[in-house]
């Protein structure tokens, strides 16, 4: 066996004869490469689930802030540690591995992440190969084992990819797969840090034999030379399979949110192993009561919730040979929407595409998909099948709320692991539901926006054998599924659309260049859309359109989405819809009241973590319409509840002060008053901020109790910038349409007029006709609703 | 109109033959691929070697770009780290084709070799998750020559 050497100064690479570049040595200003390099590892262990000690990454930070020698020098000793390996590439890229003399602490049946030192005198900048040499490959077998771990990480179609006999059969596998913000390929420096994963999969002591190589693919086709070998020996500590107990607060069963971090802050079960529906991208896993998660011996911080009603419950345990009791879990509301007549749901949720990327065609099962919805306490999941997933993903879709089956994708892999895994039903399953609908996103009009279609009863388009054929405009699709009964809104409506000047509302005129609801204003016009759907972007974007159509009266819905996982991957029900309903919305009735709700526009939307639970207006809810013979004073009334940290902390202060536009876009810490536990709860008169209160964001539901004059038709809505908006209360003043804003009209025939510009002409000449007709409309539409407003 | 899932299909096969796919107008061919997929976010990857250059010089980094959000918004590209900036003037709007070149040209500030952290977006908050619209680049220049 080889062992490490002792590290090379850069004199050495002389000594060896290897070809250095005409480069400056390390130290001073020429060490900034390496601590770029350094700083790399730091953040892709950190997104790995496996981050250095803290004292070890903050003495780094130091060091790079010196940039001298000594300081190369003494990161190099710091990270020794964790290096298990040092691969020196000659020019052809065959690399010579010396391997530590230490005996790797691995763990049954899990990943572990270690550092290999590369020396890269010829500036290679080619894919680092770092893996076992038990067998003779061949290109087919490095496809294979590239298959085996884009199966692990987007849950493809791991049957067809991965041998499970062979896997059974090894005793120790090694991955290189790249965490960003590392790419495959070397960076072509002359010393650079890489991260390699390895599994053990049997407990005990064994070895594996190494090797390195740098290829070019995919000119080069070989990949190693197997006599270059060098053997790592490791101790592989038992793991088993530790049984939760969830509860919700009412002591049901559920399935709830978990993290797992032992004391070094590690992440189990280890991110790069994941097998749906545990997601390689999310530090949490979501479990139901009774089902396991395979964890060596050792000490650990669990943190379990269910969304951002809950709040989180924090435990620590041990796990010892002789002690596998089951890990309770008692789940703890601080509030219940619902019980007051709310019923939560996300409008946005993909199973395929963006964070699914390894395999973007293919994506997760509904089995998945509900876990996710149910362990945030959403009552309603909306998935939508969009480009890169639709000929896979359509086959999901029944016209009805999905039904899904109670077994694990790729269970296979599951039982191959030695997992005993398996779905477990919950009391509470029955109070999630699943929908499969259609985002328009990577459709020929996609220029002008993307529609969420719900409520499908058919999701080909009449002529169409894929969305290729659909029309390159969206209203005429927008017409077909409301004709089928549909439900249909713009997806991350603001994208594109925040104003620069950070006014709310602002009369800046976008340039409609990007993803937002660009074709909105034609469509409303033409009475073919229902919603526009924020909570995801900027609430400036989002709002700023919403508002000026309000002024003009038009009465579409905002609701909540979050996009998962394109937009975040966090977790779904980051953006929330609340819809009013009389029982809760289960089955295909209960989706349909649900929809409704939305249409009706009786609703609240927002991060799930400030709640209006009663908005009223001279008595009347969201969406509903007040009748004044005159104008007058109306009361207006909320219940309204928001949960905030007591202390204004450094990383609240991160949230509160960072552009609108950076994530979280939506979040209550946006409206905390600085220095206080308060938000302020504000009333929004036709885009106007009329009237605020201040609210103690401790949890409790507390009454607002105002009066208002209404002097002309108007709406009225309740807002917490940045976590809540609800639907507004529309008065009408002596039975008179609401024209709030002439100002507002007039915006809206400016953005027309550069949607004339930058959209019409992407239509397709054969549909061309139609869209300018209904261009036309539109506009004149604004221009009269224009010349009735007696505003400014 | 070609179809979005063309763009897709095209975008995979430029992956698949890497920089042979695109040169930019100098003939250069690409160092980076800047996808922007169908929701706008946008990622970058490498895709052909850094020209060694003088310390102190400027390179210039041909960038093919997979547009499948079909949208027509201005590419922007930040340096991230210290060493080196943007020299050329903000990049032309996209047209909303399915593959465009683009090019950069990056100053090196340094006399010594720098490691560049760029980061792409289209837009505010059209970075994709990961931080996979961040790259880096060796700049291996060759020192005192500049």
């Amino acid at each position: 066996m080889r062992t490490r050497r002792a590290l090379l100064s850069t004199a050495a690479w002389g000594a060896l004869g290897l070809v250095v570049l005409p480069a400056v040595a390390w130290g001073g200003a020429g060490a900034q490469p390496f601590f770029a390099s350094v700083r790399r590892v730091l953040e892709a262990l950190e997104r790995a689930g496996s981050a250095l000690p803290s004292s070890v990454a903050s003495e780094l930070q130091q060091l790079a802030s010196r940039g001298d020698d000594d300081a190369v020098a003494r990161a190099r000793q710091m990270l020794a540690p964790f290096v298990i390996a040092d691969v020196t590439f000659n020019a052809q890229g065959d690399g010579d591995v010396k391997v530590t003399e230490q005996v790797l602490p691995l763990v049954e049946q899990g990943w572990r992440s270690f550092l290999v030192g590369v020396e890269n005198p010829a500036g290679l900048q080619h894919a680092f190969l770092f893996g076992p040499t038990y067998e003779s490959r061949t290109p087919g077998q490095d496809q294979a084992a590239s298959n085996y771990q884009q199966a692990h990480h987007a849950n493809g179609d791991f049957s067809k990819a991965v041998n499970i006999a062979r896997l059974r059969d090894q005793r120790a596998g090694v991955s290189t797969q790249t965490v960003e913000p590392l790419r495959r390929e070397l960076a072509g420096m002359p010393f650079e840090y890489r991260i390699v994963h390895l599994i053990a999969y049997r407990r005990g002591p064994g070895s594996i034999v190494v090797a390195s190589a740098a290829r070019n693919f995919p000119a080069d086709r070989a990949v190693w030379n197997p006599e270059s070998g060098a053997m790592l020996n490791f101790n592989a500590a038992a793991s088993r399979d530790v049984e939760f107990r969830v509860r919700d607060a009412d002591g049901r069963t559920v399935v709830a949110s978990i993290t797992i971090r032992d004391s070094q802050r590690r992440i189990y079960p280890d991110k790069q192993g994941r097998l749906a529906p545990d997601m390689y991208f999310q530090d949490h896993v979501y479990r139901a009561s009774g089902e396991t998660v395979r964890l060596p011996d050792g000490s650990y911080e669990i943190v379990a919730t269910r969304g951002p009603e809950y709040e989180p419950v924090r435990r620590t345990v041990s796990i010892a040979e002789e002690s596998v009791a089951p890990i309770e879990v008692q789940l703890k509301r601080w509030v219940d929407p619902a019980r007051h007549g709310w019923y939560s749901g996300d409008v946005h949720i993909h199973a395929a595409g963006c964070k699914h990327y390894s395999v973007p065609s293919v994506g997760v099962t509904p089995e998945t998909i509900i876990r996710h919805v149910r362990g945030e306490g959403l009552w309603v999941g909306e998935v939508l099948t969009w480009a890169p997933g639709f000929a896979e993903q359509k086959q999901f879709f029944t016209g009805s709320v999905a039904v899904t089956q109670g077994v694990l994708e790729h269970h296979e892999m599951h039982e191959a692991m030695e997992s005993s895994l398996a779905p477990k039903p919950s009391e509470k399953d029955s109070e999630s539901l699943l929908r499969y609908d259609i985002e328009m996103s990577g459709f020929p009009s996609s220029h002008s926006g993307h529609p969420i279609l719900m409520q499908l009863k058919e999701q080909d388009y009449p002529g169409t054998s894929d969305p290729t054929q659909w029309p390159s405009w969206n209203l005429p699709v927008l017409q077909w599924a409301k004709a089928q009964g549909g439900v249909v809104g713009f997806g991350h409506c603001g994208v594109g659309l925040e104003p620069r000047d950070a006014r709310l509302p602002s009369f800046e005129v976008p340039t409609f260049r990007n993803v937002g609801a660009n074709e909105f204003l034609i469509d409303i016009a033409h009475d073919a859309v229902d919603f526009l759907a924020g909570g995801s972007t900027s609430p400036l974007g989002e709002l700023n359109i919403w508002y000026h159509s309000l002024n003009c009266g038009f009465r579409a819905a905002m609701v909540g989405e979050t996009d998962w996982p394109c937009i975040t991957d966090e977790r779904v029900g980051g953006g929330r819809t609340y819809v009013r309903l009389e029982k809760p919305p289960q089955g295909d009735a209960g989706y349909g009241a649900w929809v409704a709700g939305i249409q009706a526009g009786r609703l609240y939307m927002g991060d799930g973590r400030s709640h209006a639970l009663k908005f009223e207006v001279g008595g009347v809810g969201p969406g509903s319409e007040l009748q004044l013979p005159k104008a007058r004073t109306v009361q207006v009334r909320a219940l309204v509840a928001a949960l905030l940290d007591a202390e204004d902390t450094l990383g609240a202060q991160g949230i509160r002060t960072r552009p609108w536009w950076r994530q979280p876009s939506w979040h209550l810490e946006r409206a905390r008053v600085p220095g206080s536990r308060n938000v302020l709860v504000e009333i929004v008169v036709n885009g106007e901020v009329q009237m605020t209160r201040p609210l103690v964001a401790d949890g409790r539901p507390t009454p607002i109790d105002l009066e208002m004059k209404i002097l002309k038709s108007s709406w009225v809505a309740l807002r917490i910038l940045g976590s809540l908006h609800t639907q507004p209360v529309f008065v009408l003043v002596g039975d008179q349409p609401i024209r709030a804003s002439r100002r507002s009209a007039l915006w809206c025939i400016q953005c027309i007029d550069v949607l004339v510009r930058s959209q019409l002409p992407r239509v397709k000449p054969s549909e061309r006709p139609a869209a300018e007709v209904a261009y036309r409309e539109a506009r004149s539409t604004f221009e009269r609703r224009a010349a009735e407003s007696d505003s400014v | 109109m070609t179809s979005p899932l063309r763009v897709r299909a095209l975008g995979m096969m430029a992956a698949s033959v890497g920089s042979l796919a695109l040169a930019s107008a100098s003939g250069m061919p690409p160092v980076l691929r800047v996808t922007i997929n169908p929701e706008a976010r946008v990622s970058v990857e490498a895709v052909g070697p850094v020209p060694t250059v003088r310390c102190g010089g400027r390179v210039s980094v041909t960038l093919e770009v997979i547009n499948e959000s079909l949208g027509t918004q201005s590419l922007q590209v930040q340096v991230l780290s210290d060493g080196a900036r943007v020299a050329s003037p903000p990049l032309a709007p996209l047209t909303g084709a399915e593959r465009e070149s683009r090019e950069i040209v990056l100053l090196l500030e340094s006399a010594h070799p720098v490691d560049i952290t760029l980061e792409f977006d289209a837009g505010p908050g059209t970075d994709d998750l990961g931080g996979r619209s961040r790259t880096h680049l060796y700049a291996a220049c060759m020192s005192g020559t500049a």
